[in-house]
């Protein structure tokens, strides 16, 4: 569901980020297909736990920076509907950082513990309770069921968990784009902007602080890449 | 049955990108529409049938199971059928909102598929072919519509053994 659009121009500096977003979108896409493919053997939940890391390592970093060095300096925006455009921005990065904290937690699951969860929601009695009887009625459902069936029902639960993510990042993405950037290019100077890029772009605190720009650089058809370079070499 | 009916929620989903170029909102209603009747007939039949025994399980608790499974189907669906009535009204569908039908119907997809699989594990059916042969007698049903669609959303796997079935037990039925 990402990004498709050819982009053939950049008019400032920050709408590198309509290629970040592109990328992202792109790779949060990638990792569903790779969910759908644990069933029929073609990858393994751990390739998908490797992908999903890799995405949220890159959405937590850009949602942080961009409270620090894009929406922090702004001025807010009150829309005709009431709505506040950076109010809305800061609440869409805390859902998504809360969502993307309960899927790590998701895939990390065994499939049998997620199952007893599963099953748990299905009732309206005391969780505690039932909590209980579960325990010891347990391993004789677990046997019932079969492993495969579990590990099956646990996969799909985990995509359906991702798409729905994705739609909500795809819907953060959209808004941002929509709203803010356009707040950015009237408040902030070509330096600003450009320095809030190199922001997004290079991680200073790290080891490897390439390692977005290159991430970004890896995923982009030739073209993009070539308005990506143009910008990033302004970076001091 | 089963299979048939999760085969159509897929196909469903690879059709929602069509709506506004070759497919309007309302042919996926009505495919969802078809499905919610089809359904309707899967679950009377398999309520039915006996409860397996499983040592230390309580068979109320797994009827309860089954029945809350069930139900949490339908109620996917209805929240479907009114996101489509609610955020469609025009038949537009705009990125954003396809985004959040598929996300409804593959909600209702996982549920089935839930369901399906404790039916599949918890009830006990000796006779599948007389399942189907009652389903196909139901005086309520038109067995040509059924049938058909049955045949349609069946994957190739069941198709020719569909197919065998309702030549011998209904030839007359096209």
């Amino acid at each position: 569901m990402g990004f498709h659009d050819p982009i053939k121009t950049l008019e400032s500096p920050i709408e590198v980020m309509y290629l970040m977003h592109k990328v992202f979108m792109s790779h949060s896409d990638h990792t569903l297909e790779l969910v759908s493919k644990v069933e029929t053997g073609e990858c393994s939940i751990t390739d998908v736990k490797r992908s999903f890391d890799l995405w949220i390592k890159h959405l937590l970093y850009h949602v942080q920076t961009e409270d620090y060095y894009m929406t922090g300096p702004l001025k807010e925006k009150k829309l005709q509907d009431g709505r506040m455009v950076l109010k809305e921005n800061v609440s869409e990065h805390n859902d998504l950082r809360e969502m993307g904290a309960e899927l790590f937690a998701k895939i990390g699951k065994d499939a049998r513990e997620s199952l007893i969860e599963d099953v748990l929601a299905l009732d309206d009695q005391n969780h505690e309770e039932l909590l209980d009887q579960l325990r010891i009625a347990d391993s004789a459902i677990i046997e019932t069921l079969g492993k495969q069936t579990i590990l099956r029902r646990s996969i799909r639960h985990i995509y359906r968990s991702i798409f729905d993510f994705i739609v909500v990042e795809f819907d953060h993405f959209e808004n941002e784009e929509s709203f803010v950037l356009p707040l950015v290019h009237d408040q902030m100077s070509y330096a600003e902007e450009l320095e809030c890029v190199r922001k997004l772009l290079i991680d200073d605190d790290s080891d490897n602080p390439t390692w977005i720009l290159d991430f970004v650089r890896e995923n982009l058809v030739d073209s993009d890449r070539k308005l990506l370079d143009e910008i990033s070499e302004n970076f001091q | 049955m089963s299979d048939a009916l999760d085969s159509n929620l897929a196909n469903c989903l690879n059709e929602t990108h069509r709506v506004g170029v070759d497919h309007s909102i309302k042919s996926i209603e009505t495919q969802l529409q078809n499905w919610a009747a089809i359904y309707m007939n899967f679950s009377d039949i398999e309520s039915h049938h006996w409860i397996q025994e499983i040592q230390g399980v309580n068979k109320s608790d797994i009827s309860n199971l089954l029945e809350k499974s069930k139900y949490f189907v339908m109620e996917a669906l209805q929240e479907t059928f009114d996101f489509i009535n609610a955020e469609i009204p025009h038949g537009v569908l705009i990125p954003r909102v396809k985004n959040y039908l598929d996300s409804r119907i593959i909600d209702t997809r996982v549920k089935f598929l839930d369901f399906a699989d404790f039916v599949e594990t918890f009830r006990f059916c000796k006779e599948e072919i007389n399942c189907l042969n009652n389903i196909l007698t139901d005086p309520t049903i038109d067995v040509n519509w059924i049938s058909n669609w049955l045949l349609e959303n069946s994957t190739i796997m069941y198709k020719k053994q569909l197919q065998n079935f309702l030549e011998t037990e209904f030839p007359r039925r096209v």
